[in-house]
């Protein structure tokens, strides 16, 4: 136990020493609520989630239209912790921390010569939930559904500068701004009848303002956020269990100084496939791939091409 | 176990606080002219707009209905070549380096100001091309020549960091206006084709309303209220002076100012109903001083001088006894009023 611990916390700490990470308009950043799909945890547990995800920007969507190649491409790398407690039969408390790594690079028009590279890494935003399981699951009744609220704190800089200039919100580690997150999560399996489960989650986050530009009263937020995922589980009798989930997400235009800021928000919908793989009883690791199946966007942005992420899940 | 899991959020919590490195091999430590804490990363990146290096060009009647009779377009004359270079263009590339009969320019247009400028891009002897740096001041365009990494504010029409720092660029006489108009005024010239070697959406213009609220994207140094943030002026600066012409307070007529600034004769010429306004200087290199006169319905003659010489609006001498010579056009462009006072916060207001 001892080991598991410091061997998170090393890994937590080479993530903070090397360079940085952030939020970003609409596509990248720290991938906060898709993440949280822990349900509510046992009373006196703990649970571990650590996910690596790997966001690959390249494509540009205007509207619902595919327009051409980029001259840039993003490449957002997470790593997400999960750590949550049962503190009674229904209540237990969730908290994430993350660290994230951006990377913006753009074509060069020279022949022999390489483009801009910007690089950050560092300290994402966390999230404290409170959860509370309104329906816990038995062995006759595999029902189970869980709501929970807390905020994302703005742990990760929001201010950071290269040469004193100030980079954009989309490249900060952080949002800079305290958020509410809501979040709901639902369960239902039919064993032994079918080895097939459903289940799905909702979370919703109200945005704050930041003062990345330092100047008071001229407040940047990035627009709320509501993600739903919906899906269906298969186990099997061997470790390898299989999911299939569609992921919608709509998120609202950010804004500065309370006006709204071209190109940004819009809506998303994805395929999430995934494998479950049971390493151990209390071990299990998890790779899923998130593929975009419809997009509809706000004016013209860099929106991601495919997302894949490794978790692994283990309980005490 | 609850011992080792404090202190492991408190490894957490510290390294939160803890200060973030990165590297970026696009922009350099060295000497700006302008404050830094107020440049502001745009987000595409060095390049990431694309300039247009090796630019087509079609006939007018040869132009795709992306373009309508109200869409602005920037136009040069050299010698007798005159090119169009349409906004809807310009909003997705900012740069266009183009060539007239061995003279190397580069168009420069900033979506975010409204502003156009054009200036030589043969910078020491050497011709160089302009790219867009991605950094903004003053919500204007920063761009950089890829001879020497200089970079060059738009308005301040200056080389603001690097070896060509302080120098100011050699401006190529220009205009902006309507692309109704510049049919009317030139049918048979050439216009910026959309084979540009990228695919982008040029009817659809990019920033959404933008244009015509008074939202800005990011921060500006001063903000002045005297007129609606997005209202195109024309605006001549001498040194740190500065004086705007409202477009829209010209009458739909040609009309012409003919006045001094400091130590300058001017005559300023616009009308509303043609979207216009340009500025050229009245007294000649010989040290003849003119004094114009509006011609109607001549476009693009605009308007002729005391000793009977037409002059169009570029300032070439189309008839009369000063017939192919050329007046001068002082630093002098159009943008939207917020960015002039932004960059001149001392910007006088003409009033009729």
């Amino acid at each position: 136990m001892k080991k598991r611990l410091l061997m998170l916390t090393i890994i937590i700490l080479f993530v903070n020493q090397q360079e940085a990470h952030g939020q970003a308009c609409c596509s990248s950043g720290t991938p906060l609520l898709s993440t949280m799909e822990l349900p509510g945890t046992p009373p006196g547990q703990w649970q571990f989630v650590f996910t690596y995800n790997f966001n690959y920007l390249d494509d540009v969507i205007a509207g619902t239209q595919r327009v051409g190649e980029s001259q840039r491409r993003r490449i957002s790398q997470a790593l997400l912790l999960e750590i949550s407690y049962g503190i009674t039969h229904r209540l237990s408390v969730s908290t994430m921390i993350t660290g994230i790594q951006q990377e913006r690079r753009v074509r060069s028009p020279l022949e022999g010569t390489t483009g801009e590279l910007t690089r950050t890494r560092g300290i994402g935003d966390g999230i404290v939930l409170m959860k509370y399981t309104l329906h816990q699951q038995t062995i006759m009744d595999q029902r189970e559904l869980s709501i929970g609220i807390g905020p994302k704190i703005p742990l990760g800089r929001s201010q950071v500068r290269i040469d004193n200039i100030l980079l954009p919100a989309d490249l900060q580690p952080g949002t800079g701004a305290w958020d509410l997150v809501f979040w709901a999560y639902g369960f239902k399996g039919f064993v032994p009848r079918s080895p097939t489960s459903l289940f799905g989650s909702i979370t919703y986050r109200i945005t704050g303002s930041n003062d990345r530009f330092g100047i008071n009263g001229l407040g940047y937020s990035f627009g709320n956020e509501l993600q739903a995922s919906f899906g269906a589980g298969y186990r099997t009798d061997t470790p390898f269990d299989a999911t299939l989930m569609i992921r919608y997400r709509i998120t609202g235009e950010d804004r500065f100084d309370g006006d709204f800021v071209s190109n940004t928000g819009g809506h998303w919908l994805y395929a999430v496939p995934g494998i479950n793989i049971k390493l151990h009883e209390l071990f299990q690791m998890r790779i899923d791939g998130q593929i975009p199946l419809y997009r509809n966007l706000k004016g013209t942005q860099l929106t991601t091409t495919f997302t894949s992420s490794v978790s692994f899940f283990f309980s005490l | 176990m609850n011992k080792y899991f404090l202190m492991f959020l408190f490894v957490i919590g510290v390294s939160g606080c803890s200060d973030t490195s990165m590297d970026s091999n696009g922009h350099d430590d060295a000497e700006w002219l302008i404050p830094t804490g107020q440049v502001f990363d745009g987000g595409p990146g060095k390049d990431g707009i694309p300039s247009i290096d090796n630019p087509i060009f079609i006939r007018v009647n040869e132009v795709p209905p992306y373009l309508f009779d109200d869409d602005l377009v920037v136009g040069v004359r050299i010698g007798n070549e005159i090119r169009a270079y349409p906004h809807p263009i310009l909003d997705w590339h900012e740069i266009v380096n183009d060539e007239i009969g061995g003279e190397a320019f580069s168009v420069t247009y900033c979506p975010l100001t409204g502003s156009a400028i054009t200036w030589d891009r043969v910078l020491s002897g050497t011709k160089t091309t302009f790219g867009v740096s991605g950094l903004l001041y003053n919500s204007n365009l920063i761009a950089y020549d890829r001879a020497t990494d200089s970079y060059w504010s738009q308005m301040m029409m200056q080389a603001v960091r690097g070896q060509h720092i302080r120098e100011k660029a050699e401006l190529v006489t220009m205009i902006e206006t309507t692309w109704g108009t510049w049919k009317r005024m030139y049918p048979g010239s050439k216009v910026l084709s959309t084979e540009t070697g990228f695919s982008r959406q040029y009817g659809a213009y990019p920033y959404g309303d933008y244009r015509i609220s008074n939202r800005l994207i990011f921060p500006i140094v001063n903000n002045d209220d005297r007129l609606h943030r997005k209202e195109r002026v024309h605006g001549t600066t001498f040194g740190n002076e500065t004086r705007i012409f409202q477009i829209n307070e010209f009458p739909d007529t040609i009309h012409t100012i003919n006045d001094a600034y400091r130590d300058y004769p001017l005559v300023t010429v616009g009308s509303n109903a043609f979207n216009f306004a340009v500025a050229y200087e009245r007294r000649l290199e010989d040290g003849t001083l003119l004094r114009f006169t509006p011609v109607q319905n001549q476009l693009p003659i605009i308007m002729k001088d005391n000793e009977g010489t037409y002059w169009d609006v570029f300032g070439f001498a189309i008839e009369g006894p000063r017939t192919g010579a050329q007046l001068k056009q002082p630093e002098s462009y159009i943008a939207y009023w917020f960015s002039w006072a932004a960059f001149f916060p001392d910007a006088a207001i003409h009033t009729p």
